[in-house]
This record gives structure tokens, sequence and C-alpha cells, in this order.
């Protein structure tokens, strides 16, 4: 299968744009949804969970399929999403009733959902036993979930031999009778049964230990000669190229996690996701001391030719972190990433991490509101007072949107990988994982921060102004006050500085914030845990609705992301921003932090900029650094900086030897780094 | 004692070994027509203004005790002749129309805020630089610092032109581990024409330098019509073969960037206007610097 990729790839990314269903015997959507609703009229007081599961079979043995057959993967079937549907539906029909008197969200201030976007299947389980084993496994037991789970594998098998007449494989053959014995067999379970738990309605938000899981049966081909190394490489295109293909970019990527012991494959599959240069899926690294520095060369070149949305995290510091969230430490060494950053153990966890939120600005918004104050410390008091009010408030929303989990989203499919689901007969949404905890995403760390200290500086310091003067520019949305507002951005000290005047605030609102989460119990037998950082989706629905800041923050923008400083004003350098960081004790959050990383390419540009990167990310983590992604930038975000250059203050790009800040060349020069940009 | 710097620079990578902390100092015996930052060049204080950022709020002429800024028919006018720089104008210009340039600072404040990024330095092999303008100006200075450095471990960096007296680099020599040394050209006519000054001194002291057994990296700022030309990079070229301790030559590519900063300090553009040289010369330059046995990079 020499480079048949190349000259297929285009087709490969539209694979499910209008893909052509084949109208046999199979069914359309009218008669799935009769037989559906007929199913459940007739047995109005069967379990949801088995319900689920006969819609699941139901799926898989009658709605039409698809093949491609120039694919080395089967994996399309017509289900028109109607688990998901269903989902959503009774998500709706129930939180209308549950949070009637107290509503499940607080626009601007805090939010929980019903998370089934955070799950990741025990991988280890999926090529241990293959989809019969699993079943098999169910039929042993007795009880609602064993039945439950051997129906959903039943379905799965059935599909596979359906595949498998249309396009007799050898691959299929073997699928329909065991667990995978080749590195072909073994991704084609994973990206079926990628696509099959998605039906079921539960977002998979990690492919597992890649290399780890992998690599034997990748070796094993090689030497037995059944696949050459290119060829790996052929089948891995094939592989990758559908998670791009399935959101085409537009949504969260799907992470792949590799390290910190690397192998044959961690190299190839770097290899491949370089050639092929795409934003789908998601590489994260777990480094270690003892990373091999060649790998971490390879990554970083990686990084450096434009693959930002890598995630390299902090191994020995992200086990010690799980155990001391009580996990045993052998649990602990196998964690993965789920999601964007947010640490769990592989197989055994249900984090749900990104079940409620809260908004640290907001909560300076709130404070100003409510009261008139004499000094700092009085104010800073109401503020810690109030981040309270909101947990409490949201770790109660929380607990009541788990225990609707039940009932609105059972997950046997899922389920049915984990071994203490299925020992203990209970659901993942029952609790049947063996840990079972909740995030709390704290965002706007830098907003709230910046605003506290401006507070703190422009009010009871230097007297700028009255705490009313500043209430009313607040609420004026900074019209009439530019003079403050640019006091307030350009003679305050701002958090990522590496300044203690501002950096202390921060560390209040993190200790307070670890000691007030975590541990707090939730409704499935575990706690919550703190994370801190904001992706650009929270960032912007919570800065929607908080008014205008302290900081200088325009009213309805977005708040800064993640966990570094506000955008642009770290302008004492990367160094003192990691400085800033690390002085919070990151541990306290255990479901997730990240520091974001802006670099223009020539800065970085060669081996000396290869070292810079990798130094970095060693000093950051012999700091108590958790995690680091880095922003390498390319024309578009240039191009912005030309719109926007108060949020870029501090970029500096390299000429003849000088670093300058891109603000002060002009156009045509700024125009020149774009285009340089473009060229990587 | 203190130092009188410009500008100081984290995360620096490419002035010297690994991750570095940079430290502009003031003041400079040469005029390089190119200067990139010309504000490095006087050893005094200086107010700098860019009129595309002025907002005309007026408080500068409010505020200035000299009257230095006014604003005549709707245009600011900076008469630098009148100014003291007090700084009470840069204070008040939110918009940073009006920025300041040169600022004292101790020894000891110099060595804590160097010390901040220790960990980096560890660990990417890196260090202190002190840049300029030309630091060996204040030779006594960098020594204090360096010495304090040293003392933890940390390696220490001269970027310099070399125009100073030989004495100022034997100050610091007991606590440089290395030197970045500009070459710009060693055809003394050409080099008074551009540089503003003879070349003599510093090619005088880049060979008396080689014989301390001290790494030495030569820059060359690579300037089209002045030293792209096969004879000035093949004298020096010439000239470089002939010492030791020269680790490596870094060819820096020429760009006119930055002119703005000439208009800021009310100084004549002296920038030539030429093109930058394309990656395929300055690869070209590199080969026949190589043949000099040198090592260079660019
Ligand atoms: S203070 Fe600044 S913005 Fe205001 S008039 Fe003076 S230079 Fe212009
Ligand atoms: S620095 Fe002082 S003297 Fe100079 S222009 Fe500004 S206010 Fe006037």
């Amino acid at each position: 299968m020499p480079e048949k990729f190349k000259t297929v790839r285009k087709g490969l990314e539209q694979q499910y744009q209008d893909i052509k269903f084949i109208h046999d015997s199979s069914w359309s959507k009218i008669e799935l949804e009769k037989a559906i609703a007929e199913h459940r009229s007739k047995n109005p007081d069967e379990a949801y969970i088995i319900s689920k599961a006969w819609i699941f079979k139901l799926l898989c043995e009658k709605a039409r399929i698809a093949i491609d057959e120039g694919d080395y993967f089967v994996d399309k079937l017509e289900h028109h999403n109607l688990m998901i549907i269903l989902k959503n539906q009774r998500i709706r029909d129930k939180s209308i009733i549950e949070f009637k008197d107290s509503p499940a969200s607080e626009p601007g201030v805090f939010g929980t959902v019903v998370d089934t976007s955070h799950t990741c299947p025990d991988w280890k389980n999926l090529l241990k036993y293959g989809f019969v084993g699993l079943r098999d496994r169910a039929m042993s037991k007795t009880g609602e979930l064993a039945k439950a789970v051997s129906m959903v594998y039943d379905g799965v098998i059935a599909l596979i031999k359906r595949y498998n007449e249309i396009s007799p494989r050898q691959v299929l053959i073997n699928l329909s009778e065991g667990p995978p014995q080749t590195f072909h067999e073994a991704l084609q379970v994973a990206y079926l049964y990628n696509e099959l738990q998605e039906m079921e309605g539960e977002e998979i938000r990690s492919m597992g230990r890649f290399d780890l899981l992998y690599n034997d049966l990748y070796l094993a081909d090689l030497k037995a000669g059944r696949l050459t190394r290119d060829q790996a490489k052929e089948l891995l295109k094939y592989f990758f190229i559908k998670f791009y293909a399935k959101t085409l970019g537009k949504r969260f990527g799907k992470p792949f996690l590799f390290g910190h012991d690397v192998n044959e494959l961690s190299y190839l599959a770097f290899e491949v996701f370089q050639e092929m240069h795409i934003v789908d899926p998601k590489f994260h690294v777990r480094l270690s001391e003892n990373t091999d520095k060649k790998f971490l060369t390879q990554v970083v070149e990686c990084i450096k030719s434009g693959c930002t949305s890598i995630v390299i995290v902090n191994n020995d510091k992200q086990i010690d972190m799980l155990c001391e969230n009580g996990k045993t430490r052998e649990d602990a060494e196998d964690y993965i990433l789920i999601g964007c950053y947010e640490p769990a153990v592989a197989g055994k966890e249900m984090n749900w991490s990104g079940g409620a939120f809260m908004n640290l600005a907001k909560a300076v918004e709130l404070v100003l509101d409510a009261d008139n104050y004499d000094s700092f410390d009085e104010l800073m008091d109401a503020y810690i007072k109030e981040l309270d009010v909101i947990f409490t408030k949201l770790a109660d929303r929380s607990r009541r949107q788990e225990l609707l989990w039940p009932e609105v989203n059972p997950a046997p499919l899922l389920s049915g990988t984990m071994d203490s689901c299925m020992e203990q007969g209970l659901d993942v949404s029952q609790g049947g994982a063996e840990y079972n905890t909740s995030g709390c995403i704290c965002a706007g760390i830098a907003n709230a921060v910046d605003s506290l200290m401006a507070i703190k500086q422009l009010v009871f310091e230097d007297k700028t102004c009255s705490i009313d003067e500043l209430k009313i520019a607040l609420e004026a949305n900074w019209e009439g006050y530019e003079e403050l507002r640019l006091t307030a951005i350009k003679r305050v000290p701002k958090w990522g500085n590496n300044d203690s005047r501002v950096d202390s605030i921060a560390l209040r609102i993190t200790d307070f914030l670890g000691e007030r989460i975590n541990n707090e119990p939730n409704a499935r037998g575990g706690v919550f845990q703190a994370a801190l950082y904001a992706i650009s989706v929270t960032a912007q629905t919570f800065g929607a609705d908080t008014g205008a800041l302290p900081d200088g923050r325009l009213a309805g923008t977005s708040l800064t992301m993640n966990t570094g400083a506000s955008p642009g004003l770290d302008k004492n350098g990367l160094t003192s921003l990691i400085n800033s960081v690390t002085k919070i004790d990151l541990a306290q959050f255990p479901s997730g932090t990240v520091l974001d990383i802006m670099l223009h390419p020539s800065a970085v540009a060669g081996q000396e900029g290869t070292d810079a990167i990798i130094s970095i990310i060693r000093s950051l983590f012999a700091k108590g650094g958790m995690a680091i992604q880095f922003n390498i930038f390319d024309a578009d975000i240039l191009r912005d900086a030309q719109k926007n250059p108060e949020n870029y203050a501090s970029l500096q790009v390299r000429v003849c030897g000088w670093n300058v800040r891109f603000n002060d060349l002009s156009i045509e020069e700024q125009n020149i780094f774009v285009a340089k940009a473009e060229m990587v | 004692m203190t130092g009188f710097y410009l500008n100081i620079k984290r995360f620096a990578v490419h002035d010297g070994p690994g991750i570095r902390t940079t430290i502009f100092l003031k003041g400079c015996p040469l005029k390089c027509k190119w200067c990139h930052n010309p504000e490095s060049i006087s050893p005094k204080a200086e107010v700098g203004f860019l009129n595309h950022k002025c907002i005309a709020c007026g408080k500068c002429v409010e505020l200035c005790p000299n009257t230095a800024h006014n604003f005549l028919n709707g245009k600011h006018l900076f008469d630098r002749s009148k100014c003291t720089q007090c700084g009470k104008c840069v204070e008040v210009c939110l918009p940073e129309a009006l920025e300041y340039y040169g600022y004292k600072i101790s020894v000891d404040k110099a060595v804590d805020l160097i010390l901040e990024d220790k960990i980096f330095y560890d660990n990417s092999g890196g260090g202190a630089t002190f840049s300029g303008g030309e630091p060996l100006l204040q030779a006594e200075f960098c020594a204090e610092v360096f010495k304090a450095l040293r003392a933890e471990k940390i390696h220490c960096v001269i970027d310099t032109s070399g125009a100073v007296k030989w004495k100022n680099f034997e100050t610091v020599l007991p606590y440089t581990n290395m030197f970045l040394y500009d070459l710009k050209h060693v055809d003394e006519k050409r080099h008074l024409q551009h540089v503003g000054g003879s070349n003599r001194l510093i090619l005088e002291n880049l060979e008396r330098l080689s014989k301390c057994n001290i790494p030495i990296e030569i820059r060359i700022p690579v300037i089209p019509g002045f030293n792209m030309d096969i004879e000035s990079i093949n004298a020096i070229g010439e000239t470089l073969s002939q010492l030791s301790n020269i680790t490596t030559v870094q060819l820096l590519t020429y760009h006119d960037f930055g002119r703005s900063k000439f208009e800021a300090l009310g100084k004549p553009n002296t920038m030539p206007k030429v093109k930058a040289p394309l990656v395929e010369q300055m690869s070209d330059l590199a080969d026949k610097l190589e043949k000099f046995t040198l090592k260079i990079k660019y």
C-alpha cells in the first residue's frame, strides 16, 4: 500500500459528507423511529438502560451502512443521531422539573450540566477482550447492566458481520470471533468503538495511551512480516484522517496520549502526525525526566512546524497529584488526559470534568455591586466569601445533575469496558467506575486578579479614584473614562510578571479554591476537583455575561483563557510568566491547569530555538508546572495582532540580532513578518 | 555603584548560549548608520516621542516644567533642547507616545533580577549578558554584577563593539565566560565612513582578547553596499583566521526595520535604504567564510 494516501487524501477528508449509504433491506429513518416508538410503548416499564441497549442493537442490526472499498477501516452507520436526540430530549425534560426552583446555571456566574462529553473507555480491555470477549464477559453475569452490555456488544458483532457481508475482509471475520490480533485489527476496534460509543451518546475525549496500547501489536506485525513500517504509516494516516474528517477541525479534537516511556510507535505516530499536518486528532505528551530527549526534540520540532495543539504534561507531578487525591500509585501511574488537560486514571475513572464551571472574574463584579468597602482587605474578604457562595450553589446543582445521569443517559457500551462496573453491576452513570470525580472549572483567574489589583492600587493606595467613581466608570462600560481605563491597564502591575504585589492576590484566591473545592463530596461517591483554566468557549460565554471590569476589560468581551496573563500583558516575558504561575501550588487543581505560551517563529528559530523551548518546558516542570501548550504565531494571529495591537503588546520579533516589539514596526514591516509566518 | 540601562530582556535566546537575561546598557562610542537601537547611543537619558501614538490630550504640555511640549496649529511639537529628562511627561502619557530611555540600577538589584531566572539558565546552559549600547563603557558595573553572579555559578557574557580602551576589557575579564564581539569591517576607511569611528582599536582589542583563552563569538551585521562584497568578506575571513579562540561567526541579516525609533528620538534616519540580503546570499557568504576554517551561523 505505498503512498496511496496522498492521492486520496482529499476524498478521505470529506468521507463523512454525503455518505452513500446502501439502500438494501436495511431501514430508513422512519422505519427505525417507528420500531423504537413501538418498542417503548409496548414496554413502558422497561428499565431505561435496557431500552437504550435495545435501540443500540436495533441500529446496529437495521440501520443502513456504507463502506468505502478503498478504506482500510469500516465505520459508517446511518444512525441519524437518534440516541443523541433522545438523550438531549430527556436531559431537557428532566432538567425542567429538577431545576424549576433553583436554576442549574446563573448566566456569567456559574454553570452546571450533565457531562456526557468527558469519557474514556477502558481501551486496554477493548484490545484484550475484543467485542466478543466483552459480550461474553457480560453474558456470564446477571443483572440489568450485564444484560444491557451483552445486548449492545451483540449489536456490535452483528454490525461487523453486516460489514463483512458487503465487503468481506479477514480483519472483520477475526473481530467477529475474538480480540484483535494485529495492528490493523486493533485500529479497526478503536475507530469503530469510537463511532459507536458516540452514537450511544457519550463523547470520547481520550483515545488512551496510544504508544503503550498498540506498540506490541505493531512490533509483532513487523516481526512476522505482516506489515512494513511504511505500511503502518499508511494505515495510521487512514486512521487519523478520520478524526479530522469527522470535525473538519471545527470541534474539539480527539486526544491521543504518548509517553512518558516512548517506543517505536511513539516516533512513528509523531512522524505521521507531522507529515499530515492536521489539527485533529490532538497529540498530548507525558513528559518525565527520563523521557528520551530525541523524542522530546521530535515533539518540539513538530510544535515549531505549527502543530500547536500539542499539550505536554509533567508526568511525575501529575502522578503525585493524583496520589494526593485518593488514587493508588499504580492507578495514578496509568493516568491519561480526558478532554483538554484533565488527568484521570485510564479505564477506571469517570471524571465528569466538564460538569461545572465558575467565573472568578464575575465575582469581582458582584462584590463591587453588593457593597462599599473601607479597605482592600475588607473587599478581598468579601470576594472570597462570594466565591464560597458561588461554589456552594454550584456543588448543589452539579450533584443534582449527576443524579439525573442514570435517568437520561446510561451508557452500557462504555460501562461494558470497565472492570469495576461489571463487577459491581453498576453503570458508569450510577458511579460504577472505580473513581468517580467531578470537575469544577475555575475560569478567568487573570481578569479576577488584575481587577482586584486595580481596585487595590487605584482606589485604596494611590486614590486615583474613589470606589464610587470606579463603579460609575464600570457601569458606563468605561465610556467617558478612557483615562482611568488606561491607567488601570498601563499603570497597575499585572498577573504573570513575577510581581509579588499582584501575585499574592492570585495565591490567596487559588489557595482558597483548592481548600474549598477539593474533597467536597459529589453525588456518585466521589469528590469535586478544582481546575484552573478556561477554554475559549468558556471564556467567551462567561465573558458575554460579565460587565466591564476594573482591569480595563470591556463588558461582554471574552475573559482571558487558561491560567496565564491577559493577552499582551506579560510584559516581563516568558520566564517571568512562568515564575508567576508556578507560585501557585498547581497540585491544588487536580482537574487540570495549563499554561499557554505564545511565540513568534523567528524568536525560536533553529536549533537554539528548539533547545530554548525544551529548556522552558523543563524549567516549568521543575518549578511545579503541570501542563504547557505552545502557540507559535501563524499568519492569522499576526494579522489579528495588526488589528488589535493592545492584545499583543508583549509580542516580540527578531530583527538583525535584535528583538523588536511587533507593535513598533510599521505596517509594511509587520507585513513581512506575516509573510514569514505564512511560509512556515 | 549603579549601571545605566535601556532595557532588560528575559528569555533572550540569541545573546549567547541557552536562555539568558540580557541587560542593554546605554551609551555607545560608535554611530553605526544602521543602528537598530539608536536610543542606546547617547550615554544620557532621553525622551522619545512617537507622533502616531499621541492622542493630543495635552497633559504633557500642562506638566512639563520647561515648556518643552507645545501644540502649534494642532501639531504636537517637542523641543528636545528644553527637555531636562525629568520624566514627568512620560509618566502621564498613557497612550505611551512618550517613552523614557535610560534608568539607573544598582548592582544588587541587577543581580537579584538576574537570579530570578536561575532555573532557566541551569536547564539551558544559559546565563546573563550585558549588551548595549556598549556595555564596556560601564565595565566596572559589569564586573561587579558578574562577580556576584559567578559566585552563583551563572554564565556571564559581554556583547561588545570592541571600541573601548583595553583596560575596560581587563576589568571584566576575570568574571566573564564568553564574549560576543561585533566586527563590521576590517577596512579602516569604510569603517570610518559607516560606523563613525576607526576600527583600529577594535581590531587591536580583538587580537589581544583572542589571546586570553576565552571563547569569542564574532557577530557580523551583513549590510548590502558596506560589507557584503567578496573583498570585504574575504578580508574579514582572513583576519579572523589568524586569531585563536574564535568559536563561531554569526552573520546577522540586515533589515531596515525599526526606522520609527530614529523619528522618536528626533534624529535623522541614517538607516541605509537597501534590500535585505536574501537567504541564498547569506548562505553564499557563509560558504566563503567557512573556507577560512571558521564555524558560521546565520
Ligand atoms: S501626554 Fe502623550 S498623548 Fe497626551 S499630548 Fe502628550 S504625548 Fe500626546
Ligand atoms: S521629561 Fe520633563 S523636561 Fe522633558 S519634556 Fe518631559 S516633562 Fe518636560
